[in-house]
């Protein structure tokens, strides 16, 4: 295979909590500015994957490279320097404070840098998300789940990432919120921001992705092109488990 | 009862030093570790509240004054046979526990420290200002010797004994308890406290419990105490003496089964002799417990446990 | 007796600004870190001790000393952070190893301060530059002015520096959601330090301000404690002006009890009056920041 320039390149990434291990030396790599994809059933590793490319827990063995740099034991809170921003599951946004401060709290990095540019990425999100334009004032918490998950990747962005992490966001979320927030992360894509999206939807992953790789037990069991896999009937088989083999 | 061969032969190695140590020590010896016996009994308690039910106490040295105080005024007011005495002050202690405890154990996090400090102040503040009851700063001084049907412990080495047979049958009893499935559940909650509660396992209740049986540990070392040095003296009981079990639990080990005997006996020969730099031992035994958390979380008995097991 | 009521109260509002100021701390340790923090009184006691040291013993001007008292104070906070907090931080440890590590501390400080500085009760004069004010039946005196005016100031930084500054929103980030607050950028163990650096300066301006009113002793960091906490507790941790009513309502209470139950006991009667408080209210009148959790027996 000839040399590509790969922006993220994971090699025999292993994650353990206490004795369990979640990642069983996981090798995979994203490509400037692709939308990637993760599926796989609960337990299979996938959020431990984020967890561990945003730095939230240590890592066993194997190593994370970015942009060329090993980012494998950088401290969680200098990742976002790098350029990785992530969405966790669940939205987590800052309840007791506003839209607006939680937006501010997202540029936080840059924060020496000219306020102006903060502001307009502020605008520009607004735009993006015109809902929470009209809440920009309001408490976090006391926003519907799909305007805080609007809100947590309007948040993410704020950092002007290279890699946007997605940890399971059509959780909890209705099908018609969530495919309008799909489109607005391919209009993201389309710009050249790099995506991976972790999900247990396989069908709106694999409909949205270009990549694809299937997580079971902590390793990667398949990995390809998302279109191939959906047309190759592999969903099902994530699923129920080819006969024989331990789930 | 789940006796672990190593246990049973340190207990019995225990006895055997405890029941020595008059013949071949001096009277200094013997008061020491009489001392020492009665920081054992209080630690114990402590270390099961701390250790398993992680809930912390920085009041048990009113406990400890409580049962002093009971036992000074009902035997030298009212007549009170020592034993009765020393049985009411530890069902008194163990009633004011209850009505402390059941409230704020409820409540997650460390409201415990905060209120038993403040009992702590309060009843140092009573003892010395109650003074028709309490004897003030003076306290009561002719507290009788200790006697059970017909002995009468009246010399300095026969309290000792007295004592230390005490501490080891409380020392067992914790054995017991820790190994039951009352200890088990308290493992449980130390390990994890929300899967502990899914479980069933009735938290609140159990750190209550706890809590109480420490408190009466307290109360029954207070009351040998008092007639130990025949004389009751609640304002004894002050923060200093909380700084000291502090430093027997963190420095001999929480958590562990010998932790607070080894921490005790330690501890107390350090403070007996430290000799001209006797001012300073609060400070010493601040930095030496909080050197430990830092340095020796694990403690003596941890830290020596986790090398033998390599 | 009831004539006494204004001056009570007054005196009750006097002390209870200062227990609210410390209950600040209080909450912005707790929230921030979730640490209670057992040695906030002795930054209290430090304020006025390191104060009173530099005027008298090492002759400072009085504006000097207190600069540089409550500047030693805010030092101490940050050394405390990083000898005891930091490394159990880093260590991962429970919660009641800071429990026990704090108390340490709060038995070391007096020590120290006992056998460097003094054993006896220190002061230092009033700041001057206000006069006394009469209202009605009560006279305000010149520190106690002081005193109510810090308090004010104190409240208007404090939520200016949390509601309109970058640095004060990332502390109440961090203080809702620590492992997202460390995904935006926000350096969470520079927070913790920053906490505590807050916790003391709010102790010793507390401790400046009153000791001119009441002295100060090496071991009154013990009974400061517990009732910047109990302030604490019925504002509800970590809301502002919470601990600030908190405060106010214990002081007044606490002065009503020691003139109307008991004098000699004052100090015991407060405490009974959080032992109440945390049988009725564990979580205070006001929101708390942070929920704190409830378990059925």
């Amino acid at each position: 295979m000839a040399a590509v320039i790969v922006m993220l390149e994971v090699k025999d990434l292993r994650v353990s909590y206490g004795h369990i291990e979640a990642l069983k030396g996981v090798s995979m790599h994203i490509g400037h500015g692709e939308f990637v994809g993760v599926i796989g059933s609960n337990g299979a590793g996938k959020t431990s994957l984020l967890m561990a490319l945003s730095g939230a827990v240590p890592v066993r063995g194997g190593s994370v490279i970015f942009d060329g740099q090993d980012v494998t034991d950088l401290p969680q809170h200098l990742r976002v320097d790098h350029g990785i921003a992530i969405v966790p599951e669940g939205r987590e946004v800052f309840g007791p404070l506003t839209v607006m401060e939680n937006l501010e709290l997202g540029g936080f990095h840059r924060r020496r840098a000219s306020r102006a540019e903060v502001r307009r990425d502020q605008e520009m999100i607004l735009d993006l998300f015109p809902i929470l334009r009209q809440r920009v004032r309001q408490l976090a918490a006391t926003l519907s789940g799909g305007e805080q998950q609007m809100l947590a990747i309007g948040r993410a962005l704020m950092s002007r990432p290279r890699l946007l992490l997605l940890d399971e966001p059509s959780l909890g979320l209705a099908p018609m919120v969530f495919y309008e927030i799909l489109d607005t992360l391919r209009r993201l894509h389309a710009d050249g921001l790099a995506c991976l999206l972790v999900e247990q939807d396989a069908h709106i992953t694999l409909g949205t992705t270009s990549r694809s790789y299937v997580f079971r037990t902590g390793l990667i069991v398949t990995e390809g092109s998302s279109a191939e896999l959906r047309r190759s009937g592999l969903v099902e088989e994530i699923y129920l488990g080819p006969t024989g083999e331990p789930a | 009862m789940n006796w672990r061969p190593n246990n049973a032969s340190g207990v019995v190695a225990l006895i055997v030093v405890a029941a020595i140590l008059p013949l071949l020590g001096s009277a200094f010896a013997v008061t020491v570790m009489a001392l020492a016996g009665l920081y054992a009994i209080v630690a114990v308690g402590l270390n099961l509240l701390a250790g398993y039910a992680g809930k912390i106490s920085f009041g048990h040295n009113a406990f400890m004054a409580m049962g002093a105080y009971a036992s000074g005024i009902l035997t030298v007011r009212y007549g009170w046979s020592p034993l009765a005495a020393m049985a009411a002050g530890a069902a008194g202690t163990g009633l004011i526990a209850f009505i402390i405890g059941t409230p704020v154990l409820r409540v997650r996090g460390h409201y415990l420290a905060m209120i038993t400090l403040a009992l702590g102040q309060i009843v140092i503040m009573v003892s010395t200002r109650w003074t028709e009851v309490t004897g003030g700063l003076a306290g009561i001084p002719g507290v009788p010797d200790f006697r059970i049907f017909g002995l009468v412990f009246d010399t300095k080495i026969k309290m000792y004994y007295l004592i230390w047979c005490i501490a080891i049958a409380l020392f067992l009893l914790s054995f017991r308890i820790v190994d039951s499935r009352f200890g088990r559940a308290l493992r449980a909650l130390g390990a994890h406290e929300p899967a502990a509660a899914a479980l069933g396992v009735a938290v609140v209740r159990c750190r209550i419990q706890i809590f109480i049986l420490s408190a009466v540990y307290a109360a029954l070392a207070g009351s040998l105490y008092a007639h130990f040095l025949n004389y009751a003296n609640g304002t004894f009981f002050d923060l200093s003496v909380m700084i000291q079990l502090m430093a027997i639990l963190v420095v001999g080990g929480i958590g562990t089964l010998w932790g607070p005997m080894v921490g005790a006996v330690l501890l107390i020969w350090v403070s007996q002799n430290l000799g001209s730099y006797a001012e300073y031992s609060l400070l010493i035994f601040g930095l030496l417990y909080g050197g430990a958390l830092l340095f020796l979380p694990k403690g003596v008995v941890g830290e020596v446990t986790t090398r033998l097991r390599r | 007796m009831m004539d006494l009521l204004p001056v009570l109260l007054v005196n009750g509002i006097v002390f209870g600004a200062i227990y609210g100021i410390n209950a600040i701390g209080f909450g912005i340790v707790y929230n921030t870190t979730g640490i209670i923090n057992f040695a906030q009184g002795e930054f209290v006691m430090l304020g006025g001790m390191l104060t009173s040291a530099l005027y008298a013993q090492a002759h400072f001007s009085l504006p000097l000393a207190i600069l540089g008292g409550i500047a030693a104070t805010v030092v101490i906070g940050v050394l405390i952070e990083r000898i005891a907090i930091r490394p159990l931080w880093r260590r991962g440890a429970k919660d009641w190893t800071y429990v026990f590590m704090l108390f340490a501390v709060a038995t070391v400080l007096p020590n120290l301060v006992m056998l460097w500085i003094s054993r006896d009760p220190q002061t230092f004069p009033s700041f001057g530059g206000m006069q006394p004010i009469q209202l009605g039946s009560v006279t305000l005196s010149g520190q106690a002015l002081w005193v109510l005016g810090v308090t004010v100031v104190v409240v208007v930084v404090l939520q200016g520096f949390f509601n309109h500054t970058l640095l004060g929103k990332a502390m109440k980030a961090t203080a809702v959601n620590r492992r997202v607050a460390a995904w935006m950028g926000i350096p969470v163990e520079r927070m913790v330090v920053l906490s505590f650096a807050l916790a003391a300066l709010l102790g010793a301006v507390g401790g400046v301000v009153f000791t001119p009113l009441i002295s100060t002793q090496f071991d009154a960091g013990i009974g400061m404690t517990l009732k910047g906490f109990a302030a604490a507790i019925i504002g509800g941790m970590g809301n502002i002006r919470g601990a600030i009513a908190g405060g106010l309502v214990l002081g007044i209470l606490e002065s009503l009890s020691t003139a109307f139950i008991s004098s000699v006991y004052g100090d015991a009667v407060t405490y009974g009056i959080l032992f109440v408080i945390l049988l009725i209210w564990p979580t205070g009148f006001f929101r708390p920041l942070i929920e704190l959790q409830q378990e059925e027996i």
